[in-house]
């Protein structure tokens, strides 16, 4: 089991970071959520055996459990109740001042979007999952996740217009 | 217009996962994993403990434990059979004349000693004659 654990962790851990980092807007609940993950599948080794596709089940994990940590932070700390509060980059630092300044710009535009629709964003955007797979992963119907993806996108090219025509 | 803002952003690289994360948060995996294997491990019964106390090397010791048992047994039914058989002689002996004579003597020592006269015993079985019927005793008033 341990190193089926350790494939897991290299096949999909990247992954699950990303969408955590830019879900919860914090490092440390990204790694408490990942670790939570992991402590999950140590427990349950048999919990990937009915899954289709590894990554839509190991995401729908990691979503859930931000979504409970979000709960539980909700009633301990009122400063914490809403993800997106710090202005976190969760893209790689680049030594190109205009693109380090458009990556801090959506950074930024992303932290503004309410958290179900960053969500729709992020997988569809870099975890390259289609509707219907962003739809199963978020437990939510097809048509939602198409109606979030598209005021998300609105929301952050209203945003980011004047940056990304300056770059094309 | 859409697709090459989508383009545009999805071209943008996702920051690296910290490297020293993968050894911790697996190690922390396996732990937990181990400490709910040994919390939902069966405790050993009643049965499974004295299978273990019989099967281990000391099974000499319990085998002349169980012989001196049976032999305290033994001896104690051996024992008790005996104080009955004794118990039931005793009670069954005959009574000699002697003994009759000196039970008859010490009640009548008995009798004085409470001031109540001893009745001799052919007057304790004394039969009550009737008196004369009431017809009767006026014929022999008037005679």
């Amino acid at each position: 089991m341990a190193s089926e654990l350790e494939r897991l962790y290299d096949e999909h851990a990247q992954a699950l970071f990303a969408f955590l980092l830019n879900f919860t807007r914090d490092e440390s609940d990204t790694r408490d959520v990942l670790q939570e993950v992991f402590i999950k599948l140590a427990r349950q080794p048999d919990l990937l055996a009915t899954a289709r596709d590894e990554r839509s089940f190991l995401l729908r994990l990691a979503h859930n459990a931000a979504i409970d940590l979000m709960r539980r932070r909700g009633t301990r700390d009122k400063h914490h109740e809403q993800f997106g509060a710090e202005q976190l980059s969760a893209f790689a630092p680049t030594d190109d001042p205009d693109e380090a300044a458009f990556r801090s710009e959506l950074a930024a535009a992303l932290g503004e979007l309410p958290a179900d629709q960053r969500a729709v964003v992020h997988l569809k955007l870099w975890s390259g999952l289609t509707f219907e797979e962003i739809a199963t992963t978020l437990e939510i119907p097809l048509n939602t996740a198409a109606s979030r993806y598209r005021y998300g996108l609105d929301k952050l090219r209203t945003r980011l217009r004047p940056l990304y025509d300056e770059i094309k | 217009m859409n697709n090459d803002f989508e383009k545009q952003l999805q071209c943008q690289p996702q920051r690296e996962i910290p490297g020293t994360w993968r050894e911790e948060v697996l190690a922390r995996a396996r732990e937990s994993a181990a400490s709910v294997q040994t919390a939902q491990t069966p405790r050993p019964g009643l049965f499974h403990l004295i299978q273990t106390l019989l099967s281990r090397p000391q099974r000499v010791a319990w085998a002349g434990l169980a012989a001196a048992w049976v032999v305290i047994v033994t001896l104690n039914l051996a024992t008790g059979e005996t104080s009955k058989t004794t118990s039931m002689t005793g009670r069954t002996a005959p009574t000699t004349p002697e003994t009759l004579q000196a039970l008859k003597q010490q009640r009548l020592l008995y009798a004085e000693l409470v001031g109540r006269p001893e009745q001799h015993p052919t007057e304790r079985f004394k039969i009550n004659v009737p008196g004369p019927r009431s017809q009767r005793r006026e014929e022999t008033a008037t005679a």
